[in-house]
């Protein structure tokens, strides 16, 4: 199990942020315009999410064939999703628009079926795994910036460090468990007056984590020049500092109380407004992750929103939870294109930011209020 | 087949009518102004209530997972059928996203509307 999560978070780390700004440059080019390119990604980013949403409860009902089975499944999709992408961008398809598409929909099935090892006890991960992972973002620029084939490099190896990872899984089915809502239920569920507030929390968790995971990435791409060597420096610089803030801060300050979170979160969005280099960007980064959920969660570059409680459970309700959370993350969609279509970008950007601060704030309103 | 006709069946229905409205306008070269968005867009509404409270389902909850399918539907052909001639640049068009807006949003308002609340599960 350690080693098929070890393989899944470096495949992760070093290729999903890259190929969404392979997607976000591919449309930047073809339409010759950065905000109709943003548009177009942030298009394809909602529908993958869009799918997540649409097969969660799908995926929840074939938890009583086995999780590990389930993950299984999820991981080849996802390895899928990496190599048709890789395919399109080099050319071997006719049209780079199906190898989005599919990019989309592989990474919406991966979310719905792979929030299930979120429910198994979190395994303390070895200091050496966790550096090793951190470097994969910049390995992935070195690639990019050498080499003419790099996103064929990047992608392709993200592709096969998945398909290790799934073979890494074996051949056992896992635990069994029986997920008791049928799929209309499921919905019914989602929007009853009793998970009112839990939902409004899943879909204010999801804006603030797509706004962190995928819109901020893109812009800091655009800061940094345009630059993939310096954004995987910048990237595995970050991811270094939070290994090395997770093991140097006093434990008492891991104990990540609400407030703590949101002012450390929402000044860090703030400054985010401000910086422009990639020092700055680093420092704003591990500064967040100084408000502990990065300390406790690892440094999972797309799959630590997936466990926004910390603490997990396995039942009806984290089914909920993703699917709140991919609401969250098509209002973020919806909010992006709107401010992108109004405003230049610097200004959507600090739009987005903004509204990513009150997503935070209002999440941590709601865990507290009584 | 009535899981395929609700999911799918629909999406196409909404995309294929507001499609022949906005291309009707052009044909008849009522493509300035306002009014010829908002004809196409109130088309839109009225194709996508209709088939909100078409569904036989029990509450508007029911209707969220069908106007999601709806919604890619719309988007997969817009990509498919107007990115060809019209280019990337439609997506950079208010009209785009706020016709997949009330996609997502006018079904399940309508279901609300003729069903009341939830009756619940």
């Amino acid at each position: 199990m350690i080693s098929h999560r070890t393989l899944l978070r470096f495949a992760l780390s070093g290729g999903h942020a890259f190929a969404w700004i392979f997607v976000f440059q591919f449309y930047t080019t073809e339409s010759g315009d950065v905000a109709t390119g943003f548009v177009v990604t942030l298009l394809a980013y909602a529908l993958s999410h869009t799918i997540a949403i649409l097969a969660t409860p799908l995926g929840a009902r074939l938890l009583r064939r086995g999780t590990t089975r389930m993950m299984r499944n999820a991981t080849l999709a996802l390895s899928a999703a990496f190599l048709v992408l890789a395919a399109s961008l080099i050319g071997l398809f006719g049209s780079v628009q199906i190898g989005v598409l599919v990019f989309a929909i592989g990474t919406g099935l991966y979310r719905a079926l792979y929030w299930v090892p979120y429910s198994l006890s979190p395994r303390p991960t070895a200091l050496g795994e966790e550096i090793t992972i951190a470097l994969a973002p910049a390995l992935a620029g070195l690639a990019l910036a050498a080499s003419s084939s790099g996103v064929a490099i990047v992608l392709g190896g993200a592709a096969l460090v998945t398909a290790a990872a799934y073979l890494a899984l074996g051949s056992e089915t896992g635990v069994h468990e029986t997920y008791v809502w049928r799929y209309r239920e499921s919905f019914h569920q989602l929007f009853s007056a009793q998970h009112h507030r839990p939902l409004l929390r899943s879909v204010a968790d999801g804006f603030e984590a797509g706004a962190l995971l995928f819109v901020w990435p893109l812009v800091a791409f655009v800061l940094l020049g345009w630059s993939y060597a310096l954004l995987g420096l910048v990237f595995a610089l970050t991811l270094l500092a939070t290994i090395a803030l997770k093991y140097l801060l006093p434990r008492g300050h891991r104990a990540d109380t609400p407030l703590i979170h949101a002012t450390v979160t929402v000044s860090a969005w703030l400054i985010r407004g401000l910086v422009a280099t990639p020092i700055g960007i680093v420092a704003v980064d591990a500064y967040a992750d100084t408000g502990g959920r990065a300390l406790h969660r690892g440094i999972d570059i797309s799959t630590k929103d997936q466990s926004a409680e910390q603490h997990t459970f396995l039942d009806e309700l984290t089914a909920l939870k993703e699917m709140g959370q991919g609401i969250g993350r098509l209002l973020l969609c919806l909010a992006a294109a709107i401010s992108l279509l109004s405003f230049n970008m610097y200004t959507a950007a600090l739009v987005i930011f903004a509204l990513a601060a009150l997503a935070t704030v209002y999440s941590t309103y709601l865990s507290t209020a009584k | 087949m009535t899981t395929f006709k609700e999911y799918i069946g629909w999406g196409i229905v909404i995309y294929a009518i507001v499609f022949l409205t906005w291309s009707s306008l052009i044909v008849q070269g009522l493509t300035e102004g306002i009014a010829p968005r908002l004809f196409t867009l109130a088309a839109l509404v009225a194709v996508t209530a209709i088939a909100g409270t078409s569904l036989r389902v029990r509450s508007w909850q029911d209707v969220v997972p069908r106007s999601l399918v709806w919604l890619v539907v719309a988007a997969l052909a817009d990509a498919i059928l107007t990115v060809p001639f019209a280019g990337w640049t439609i997506y950079a068009d208010w009209n785009v996203w706020v016709g997949y807006t009330l996609v997502l949003t006018v079904p399940p308002l309508a279901a609300l509307l003729t069903t009341g609340k939830s009756r619940g599960v």
